[in-house]
């Protein structure tokens, strides 16, 4: 007969608390002295903060500073409270006490997350202080921060506790503890960097970020972030001068912490589990569990074989070229093979505890040298079919291209006949494969390259499906100005694809029902200068480059054109997307205006954005910028430049999609301000949010 | 009662219990005696609820040993090599076993204080392993079990010290009806404890008996033979016969009156029974079953 099961032993507790005292002891001292400096600086009278200030502290704190810290201290803690079971003499004690094993993992567990949770308590109560001495003090904001706070502390330590049951190794408790955390990232990053080396069609890729809700930290700092709303105020004294205030701040997402934290705790639960089966006797060894062996062997090898095989491949055959060569299969093979065997005799060591694992170990071997194989054979051959790939009309949804400096979104039905014709031209992409690859390999050799012949090209493609999945390919081409005239090459088709009249049109989205200009702005790079444009402003504007465009003025994409020669000044415009089908996005266009583009120039001038002495092109100010430098610092300056060398990337940031994705996410996090309007427009009522992200507008050049 | 039967542990596919099977009666001290790597240590972690068994069962009282607190209350061992927390001195460790072991005696406690004469403020870490070995029993004695296990118990004592922790066992013992296993590969030591031993190697205990049985059961003696009598008879049953001058040690399976009327039909000059060692017994009982005795007592 079983009775008297206590599921928490106050003595235990006490003894945890006490032994660790350092740990715990020490971080919040550490942690204290933050809120402590800012007790001082207050008292002498140099900190003042309002409450709105206050929650962004506690919220960036939440959002950025507690996942990281608590990652790592409460691995700390669970190397202490659970140290007991990676030693054969401190296992037997506790399982020899009268307490079952229930009652030591609650009490354990408790006496732990109290260690996590004293230092960020003495840091709470610190920074309570401080807020009641600026007058700030604020329920809402500390209530959400204690809740997030003790909630990324449980999954902290919950995760901590789930690997501790996995190991019976005190050294490879914080192994597998950031192995857990970080795997999935690890694992994309490098899966996709090498199919992206294996996989014609996937050349740009280094990270997808399609898992990062496998590791909590990484999902947490993307997704959870504090949301400020900042006013413009006249500043005492100076009416005509204002300052941005913070007015208040509330914390996005932070639902996220709270299903991480459940997440957590069925850990937790699992951990459990793995305590009511461990056995005593796997003290010292590095798998707890005999099951899990062969994963840790295998897994092991496998993340070796793919990490280091990359590794050794590079430094042995590639010569750092990752960028411009796909992975050949032999040496590849090979290269993965010699690391997988490392780590397969390496984790073999670790768990025999010996160096005497070579006998034996040839079906092991086997295994590996197998799977190093048929992997590189499935993907470097393409078998799966997956380069070749090019979906069928009908199972789209929508799709996404970016190539010539722009964006498009085409629908079945509306776009039929466009879609057919970018299906045409991806499959000549695919068709010349061999011949893109060893230009792109032999580009070295290839000598200066004529630009006015020859250009760089990104062709980037996203097929959404019916099914919810999508097939994304980015390609990186190689056009060839003699080859454009030539049908059947993919250079002709890509250029006729894209100089299309619907295309053209498309470029501008000037009627397309679809797309509504949210926004937009006017770069004046030579007076370093920029102006918001009202909305009747934009719509003005957009009407001027359409006239344009039908007289020819716009809209004919050149391939190899000259940046030099358009003129430093340009147009920045961000549509939001009407269509139901298409997910809530705010794409940008970048218009650069040119010689010739009459009616636009003229709208400008009326709107009064525009003088004449703007009107210079990118050669004619790199020169001025040169003399002016030559005048500042005559002796840096003994090289000369040859103006027609100049690209817009020289001058400006580059377009990418990575410059619409800012701006998609900026009304969130833009505080909002009065806006800064054009003082001489003569009608500048309606205006859009000055944004930050109009540093890193596209440099779309058309 | 301590009672294990048939109980099988694996570790990574060696047998390191192989069926093994003991019974301690109530109230005695049973010593447990093998070489290194028999089994005996494995088979008291899983008395004391450290291991659980592949197969077989661990009891005592009739209740399951394995996740039962309110047994191991009744349980305190002293593993071969004790631990204690880092750097916990003799009275921290003494309020943790009180806070785990409800019978826990605070008095006895300052009465062993005057026995072992440690200062219970010194760090247990730098006290000698001998000094460890004596907080260890002072502990654990005061732990007031029921039953007391023992692993290679006074290792590290000195024969004072040793005869002192004996003494205070033996008093639980008789005073507390107090169960007491414990085990040893050496058996001399344990000859003038134990009331019963069990013997085990490879996994199994080989023999278990009470010293009475073995007693009654086994004889040496020393026979002077006339002197037409220059070997031992053939006739009679003997399990061991060695000479030294005209002196024949005889060791024989049955009781000493037994052995003595079995060597009268010889007109004996001396016929005498002497007490045999526990070493002895064994050595003569294992070997009569094909037994490598010599691997087993050292």
């Amino acid at each position: 007969m079983k009775s008297r099961t206590s599921f928490f032993n106050p003595t235990l507790y006490r003894k945890n608390l006490t032994r660790f005292w350092t740990l715990w002891g020490l971080t919040a001292f550490f942690g204290a002295l933050v809120p402590i400096s800012g007790i001082t600086m207050r008292l002498n009278g140099l900190l003042d903060m309002n409450a709105a200030e206050f929650a962004l502290l506690y919220y960036d704190g939440v959002c950025y500073f507690a996942p990281a810290a608590t990652l790592c201290y409460a691995i700390l803690c669970a190397q202490a409270v659970w140290s007991y079971l990676y030693n054969a003499r401190s296992v037997g004690m506790m399982h020899t006490l009268p307490i079952s094993r229930e009652g030591l993992f609650v009490t354990n567990f408790l006496s732990g997350l109290t260690m996590v949770a004293i230092p960020w308590a003495v840091v709470g109560v610190l920074c309570v202080i401080l807020s009641l001495m600026c007058g700030a003090f604020s329920w809402g904001p500390l209530f959400l921060t204690v809740l997030c706070v003790l909630a990324e502390g449980v999954l902290y330590f919950s995760t901590a506790t789930a690997a501790a049951f996995v190991t019976g190794n005190v050294f490879a408790l914080p192994a597998f503890y950031f192995l857990f955390h970080f795997l999935a990232p690890m694992l994309d990053a490098l899966i996709t960097t090498f199919s992206s080396n294996m996989i014609f069609g996937l050349s740009t890729r280094v990270y997808t970020g399609v898992v990062d809700w496998l590791s909590p930290t990484v999902y947490i700092m993307k997704n959870v972030s504090p949301n400020s709303v900042y006013v413009e105020r006249p500043i005492p004294g100076h009416p005509d001068i204002t300052e941005s205030v913070l007015q208040s701040v509330t914390l996005e997402k932070a639902w996220l912490i709270g299903v991480y934290m459940l997440v957590g705790l069925a850990l937790l639960g699992v951990a459990y589990a793995l305590y009511r089966y461990r056995k005593s006797e796997c003290a010292g060894e590095v798998i707890a569990m005999r099951w899990g062996r062969p994963v840790f062997r295998y897994g092991i090898s496998a993340l070796f074989a793919l990490g280091g095989g990359q590794l050794l491949y590079i430094l042995l055959f590639n010569s750092f070229d990752i960028d411009e060569s796909p992975y050949q299969v032999l040496p590849l093979i090979f290269c993965m093979f010699l690391s997988g065997a490392i780590g397969y005799y390496a984790t073999s060591m670790l768990l025999a505890k010996t160096s005497r694992v070579f006998k034996g170990s040839l079906r092991g071997l086997s295994i590996v040298a197998a799977g190093c194989v048929a992997v590189c054979c499935v993907v470097g051959f393409d078998l799966l079919g997956v380069a070749r790939r090019v979906p069928s009309a009908d199972s789209l949804k929508y799709i996404r291209l970016y190539t010539a400096n722009n964006t498009y979104y085409l629908l079945p039905g509306d776009d039929d006949a466009v879609i057919e014709e970018l299906r045409d031209v991806h499959k000549a992409i695919i068709a010349d494969r061999d011949y893109i690859q060893n230009e792109l390999k032999n580009d070295s050799q290839k000598g200066e390259i004529d630009f006015t012949k020859n250009a760089y090209v990104t062709f980037r493609v996203c097929y959404y499906l019916k099914n919810g999945l999508s097939v994304y390919r980015d390609y990186f081409l190689w056009l060839d100005k003699d080859r454009m005239a030539e049908p059947g090459t993919y250079d002709n088709a890509l250029d006729r694809f894209i100089n299309s009249t619907e295309m053209k049109l498309r470029r501008l989205r000037f009627n397309d029902p679809r797309f509504k200009v949210e926004h937009g702005n006017i770069s004046l790079q030579l007076r370093d200068d920029g102006f918001e444009l009202s909305s009747r402003e934009l719509e003005e504007i957009l009407y001027a480059i359409s006239e344009d465009t039908k007289a020819g003025a716009w809209g004919q994409y050149d391939w190899f054109e000259n940046d030099a020669s358009t003129y430093a000044v340009y147009l920045n415009f961000w549509y939001g997307v009407q269509d139901s089908m298409i997910p809530r996005s705010i794409d940008n266009i970048a218009v650069y205006l040119r010689p010739g583009m009459t009616s636009t120039i003229n709208c400008l001038k009326k709107l009064g954005y525009l003088k004449d002495s703007d009107l210079i092109t990118r050669a004619e100010m790199q020169k001025i910028w040169e003399e002016r430098d030559k005048m500042l610092n005559p002796s840096d300056f003994s090289e000369e430049i040859d103006p027609s060398e100049i690209t817009l990337e020289d001058i400006v940031y580059p377009s990418d999609e990575v410059s619409t994705e800012t701006a998609a996410v900026f009304p969130q996090t833009a505080p909002v301000t009065e806006p800064v309007t054009n003082p001489n427009a003569p009608d500048s009522q309606d205006s859009s949010p000055q944004t930050p992200a109009e540093s890193s507008a596209a440099s779309s050049a058309n | 009662m301590i009672q294990a039967e048939n109980v099988v542990k694996l570790f990574d596919g060696f047998r390191a219990l192989d069926g093994a099977s003991l019974t301690v009666p109530t109230g005695s001290v049973y010593g447990l005696v093998g070489p290194n790597g028999a089994g005996k240590s494995t088979i008291i972690r899983h008395l004391t609820g450290i291991y659980r068994q592949d197969s077989g069962t661990v009891r005592m009282n009739g209740e399951d040993v394995w996740e039962n607190p309110a047994l191991k209350e009744k349980i305190a061992a002293i593993p071969d090599d004790w631990f204690y927390f880092n750097p916990s001195t003799v009275r921290d460790m003494m309020r943790f076993y009180r806070g785990f072991y409800p019978k826990f005696s605070l008095e006895r406690y300052e009465k062993l204080k005057e026995v072992f004469q440690i200062d219970e403020k010194r760090v247990i870490r730098r006290l000698s392993k001998g000094m460890q070995k004596q907080v260890a029993f002072w502990l654990t004695l005061c732990c007031m079990p029921e039953f007391l296990i023992l692993d290679e118990p006074v290792d590290g004592l000195d024969p004072v010290m040793r005869r002192q922790v004996w003494s205070l066992v033996m008093g639980d013992v008789s005073q507390n009806g107090t169960t007491v296993l414990v085990s040893s590969h050496n058996l001399r030591e344990l000859e003038d404890v134990c009331d019963h031993v069990g013997i085990m190697d490879h996994g199994k205990v080989l023999l278990e008996r009470s010293l009475e049985q073995l007693q009654d059961n086994m004889v040496k003696l020393q026979v002077v033979f006339p002197e037409d009598v220059t070997e031992v008879p053939p006739e009679l049953p003997v399990l061991h016969a060695s000479k030294t001058g005209r002196v024949h040690t005889l060791i024989m399976r049955m009781n000493a009156s037994d052995a003595e009327e079995a060597v009268r039909a010889y007109r004996p000059l001396l016929a005498e029974a002497v007490p045999l060692t526990l070493e002895e017994i064994f050595i003569y009982e294992l070997g009569g079953v094909d037994y490598e005795v010599k691997n087993i007592l050292l």
